[in-house]
């Protein structure tokens, strides 16, 4: 009788010590960001050519200097010069240039319904394809 | 001869499908939850889920709280806590086990905390009657976080004190207090940078992005002073005003949203700190 009192001494604190211990893991990124702030310094990587490479840059500066600085105007995700550098690097320079174009021409506040809206930005989603 | 082909078709058919009955019979209700016992324990978590929601539409009210249970516990490993929580609730109205009851209604309040439904977590932790150390303990742990996500810092602090050692009591108040948890504030940032162009940035010390709206702003500010005294103000409004306004409010926009994130990053770090000496603790 005495061993069993003393087995479930031990046991019962290690059983609810090791419940909290779940507990701590389940919510340890309860408190993080849900939308990290961008790295753009990425798109530096991988580039075709030289010339998409001053594209890049190019991007990076006007996302760095003057992007930062701007109100969320664009009505698509990924914005349209996320999309141009995208589109670029995918589809080389002039067919991704012209793409980058169409995109712009398309970016009002008009309705597009054949695009679905994305749920974390309210945006509508038009990636490249 | 193309009807005696199709009737001895038919009747090889017939014939087959009343063997096939015969050998192999339906599984039953307790074969199915065997079954999905067998793919839960080999963590083909999806499979299991469903072959227990189809035990459970065929149960007729038999083991509702086992199903109940497992549907719930599967939902939450899959990260579906809406499910979740809507079978841990199920499943406490089915028992009488007092003891089974708390453990559930913890999960249903974990649930609730990991979808940041903070209020209704507190409504089942609320419920929790069970005064023991330990469930106690427990239960401090979950209505502190509850109201550090509500954003009441006393009263989280008050229940977080109550789950760590006495030593590191001191800490928490520290940890606890304004600098830590409500600076640097978006409502003060968004104020500085409409006065001053990138004083808001450099208040949540993001001074790089501080220099780069003052430098911004005050380039166009220049740009538009350059072209009315070089033509006329009416071509500096026209020309200037639009891009000065965009980078006016946008600077503003995001000298508040720098400083949501920066304080969001103390209280994550604040947050990460208690969950680390409550661990502590618990281990002593």
């Amino acid at each position: 009788m005495k061993r069993l009192a003393i087995f479930f001494l031990i046991i019962i604190p290690l059983a609810c010590n090791a419940q909290n211990s779940t507990d701590r893991k389940k919510f340890e990124n309860l408190f993080t960001e849900e939308k990290p702030a961008q790295n753009w310094g990425d798109q530096l990587k991988n580039n075709r050519n030289e010339l998409t490479f001053i594209f890049s840059t190019t991007f990076v500066i006007y996302k760095e200097v003057f992007s930062s600085q701007d109100i969320d105007a664009c009505v698509f995700t990924p914005s349209c010069s996320v999309y141009a550098i995208e589109s670029i690097k995918r589809k080389g320079v002039i067919v991704g240039f012209f793409s980058a174009v169409d995109r712009l021409t398309r970016c009002n506040p008009g309705r597009h319904k054949n695009l679905p809206v994305d749920k974390l930005t309210g945006k509508y989603y038009d990636p490249v394809e | 001869m193309k009807s005696i082909i199709r009737y001895l078709i038919l009747s090889v058919l017939i014939i087959f499908s009343q063997a096939a009955t015969q050998k192999l019979p339906a599984q039953n209700f307790d074969e199915t939850i065997k079954f999905a016992d067998n793919q839960f324990k080999n963590k083909e978590l999806t499979n299991a889920l469903k072959t227990y929601q189809r035990a459970l539409f065929f149960s007729d009210g038999k083991e509702t709280l086992y199903l109940f249970q497992q549907i719930a516990e599967i939902s939450y490993l899959l990260n579906d806590y809406e499910t979740a929580q809507k079978y841990f609730g199920l499943a406490i109205n089915q028992t009488d086990n007092d003891t089974l009851k708390t453990e559930l209604l913890f999960n249903k309040a974990s649930c609730q905390i990991l979808n940041k439904n903070y209020q209704y977590a507190l409504i089942d932790l609320f419920s929790v009657t069970d005064t023991t150390i330990l469930i106690v303990k427990r239960l401090n742990f979950y209505l502190a976080t509850c109201y550090f996500g509500l954003e009441d810092f006393s009263r989280a602090g008050t229940y977080f004190k109550s789950c760590v050692a006495l030593k590191d009591q001191k800490e928490i108040d520290y940890l606890f207090s304004k600098k830590n948890l409500l600076s640097p504030s978006p409502k003060i940032a968004r104020i500085l940078s409409m006065i001053i162009p990138g004083l808001g940035q450099a208040y949540s010390h993001d001074i790089k992005s501080g220099l780069n709206s003052l430098l911004l702003t005050s380039g166009l500010i220049a740009l538009g002073v350059n072209i009315s005294l070089k033509y006329s103000p009416v071509d500096a409004v026209f020309a200037i005003l639009p891009w000065y306004q965009r980078y006016y409010t946008g600077g503003f926009g995001k000298a508040s949203e720098i400083a949501s994130r920066k304080r969001q990053l103390n209280r994550n770090r604040v947050y990460t700190r208690v969950l680390k000496l409550t661990g502590d603790n618990s281990t002593d």
